[in-house]
């Protein structure tokens, strides 16, 4: 009975406190936000809170060395592509390969993937030529803008 | 609080899609660790969801069953987000409006129980003045959450450091623009490719402007002080997300327009300055009218 009577207590002061902290709702959303990361609808809205001195972005090219737009080819978009590499690397590295096999595995998957999207019509085409994942990283060199370019993966046609 | 309902109403209506392209959900997130939502693919399943959708939006607009209405809305938010960020990458463009939506599910529910199980009031369908100022509330705080968050997020993974480091935005920009090209292979415009260089030769210039963005974030939740705080802070955050469309185009229109409903409340500002100019008419009418006595009075 003291036991209850302790916590009924100890309950109603933590609520008198709780009441005076201002903007209370704020901090226990944002709390709640942060905890629960990244499982939809919840987020920490990470976006550009990384500021690297070097970036990565991806492209797709066709053995005749064009780029292949990522919406009217793909209906997809460019921001999928590292996203998903990512994640698709990670799951790939925990099966147990290695670092560099599942990079260029996951690579092919990816554009696997794209290509799964394609309109069908336009599979045939995409593929008759092959296609290659090319990272390419942007950095600063003497006050300038510098991009450097290797290529992550390679469909055979 | 009516024009905002249905402004809502209205972006929740146009968010949920009609179509899904058949998909693996490689990469569960959200309520696909729950839930086989492979379901949503299903063009009539899907048909019947938006349905439902539709009479829900229809409800919440009008202030009825707000319970039942949100929970739907809330529903097939988060469905439909969960599927889309399932696929291997996230997407937060819609994250503030499924948040916005459980935000006020969650308050309608809390007084649902109080009234109706506490307090054994008879239920009622339409929902009383009190409930809709603490939902407008609950969609105020939840938007500002996202900022605050946001703005936790870049401190907690820079160490404090993300204003030092804002000139590295040069790569970040460069690296959207041409992520944007590769879209549809339409180049930037020339504001878009200018700024990177821009920030390279001016570093300071760019640590202040975007630390008064980072502390517009962080500072956010203050629009919950009153309607003006709110309308500034709106204001603000609005005109802050034009800016970064148009440097890194990158559009955050969902943000922008919740804003605009909850924080900016045009509706009250347009009834405010029509309610001043009145007044402001009003008295100049009487000061004229008292002149013109007083003039009459002194002739006669």
């Amino acid at each position: 009975m003291a036991l209850l009577e302790k916590i009924s207590a100890a309950s109603r002061l933590i609520k008198r406190l709780l009441l005076r902290i201002p903007f209370r709702e704020v901090w226990l959303s944002v709390a709640l936000l942060l905890i629960v990361g990244e499982n939809y609808p919840f987020s920490n809205f990470p976006m550009y809170s990384n500021l690297e001195d070097e970036a990565v972005y991806f492209i797709v090219r066709n053995s005749r060395g064009e780029t292949v737009p990522y919406v009217t080819s793909f209906r997809s978009r460019s921001s999928y592509v590292p996203k998903a590499l990512k994640t698709e690397r990670r799951k790939l590295e925990t099966e147990g390969m290695s670092s560099e096999a599942a990079l260029t595995q996951a690579g092919k998957n990816v554009m696997l993937y794209l290509l799964e999207r394609a309109e069908p019509q336009k599979r045939g085409d995409l593929l008759r030529n092959g296609l290659k994942l090319i990272e390419v990283r942007i950095s600063v060199n003497d006050s300038r803008l510098k991009e450097e370019e290797s290529i992550v993966a390679e469909l055979a046609p | 609080m009516t024009l905002m309902r249905i402004a809502f109403a209205a972006m929740v209506w146009q968010s949920v899609p009609s179509f899904y392209y058949q998909t693996t959900l490689s990469h569960p997130n959200g309520l696909a660790h729950f839930l086989d939502l492979t379901f949503l693919m299903n063009p009539e399943v899907l048909g019947i969801l938006r349905g439902l959708l539709a009479a829900a939006v229809v409800f919440y607009a009008a202030g009825l069953f707000m319970f039942l209405s949100l929970g739907v809305m809330t529903f097939m938010l988060a469905a439909c987000g969960s599927l889309e960020n399932s696929q291997g990458a996230i997407n937060h463009s819609l994250q503030p409006l499924a948040l916005v939506a459980l935000a006020q599910w969650g308050v309608a529910g809390y007084f649902a129980v109080r009234d109706h199980v506490a307090r054994k009031r008879p239920f009622f369908p339409v929902a009383t003045g009190e409930t809709h100022r603490r939902l407008v509330h609950a969609a105020k705080v939840a938007l500002v959450s996202c900022y605050v968050t946001s703005a936790f997020t870049k401190l907690e993974r820079t160490d404090g450091q993300w204003i030092l480091r804002t000139p590295n935005l040069a790569v970040a920009i460069a690296k959207t623009n041409t992520k944007s090209y590769l879209n549809i292979l339409e180049p930037a415009d020339h504001l878009a490719k200018a700024v990177p260089q821009f920030i390279i030769e001016h570093p300071n210039l760019t640590r202040i402007f975007f630390g008064f963005g980072l502390a517009l974030e962080l500072f956010a939740f203050l629009a919950l002080m009153g309607r003006w705080p709110a309308i500034v802070i709106g204001t603000s955050l609005i005109l802050m997300h034009d800016m970064i469309a148009r440097v890194m185009d990158l559009h955050f229109s969902i943000f922008e327009r919740l804003g605009f409903i909850f924080l900016v409340n045009a509706p009250w500002l347009a009834v405010f300055a029509i309610g001043s100019v009145w007044n402001l008419a009003s008295r100049w009418m009487r000061r004229a009218a008292g002149q013109d006595r007083s003039e009459r009075a002194s002739i006669s």
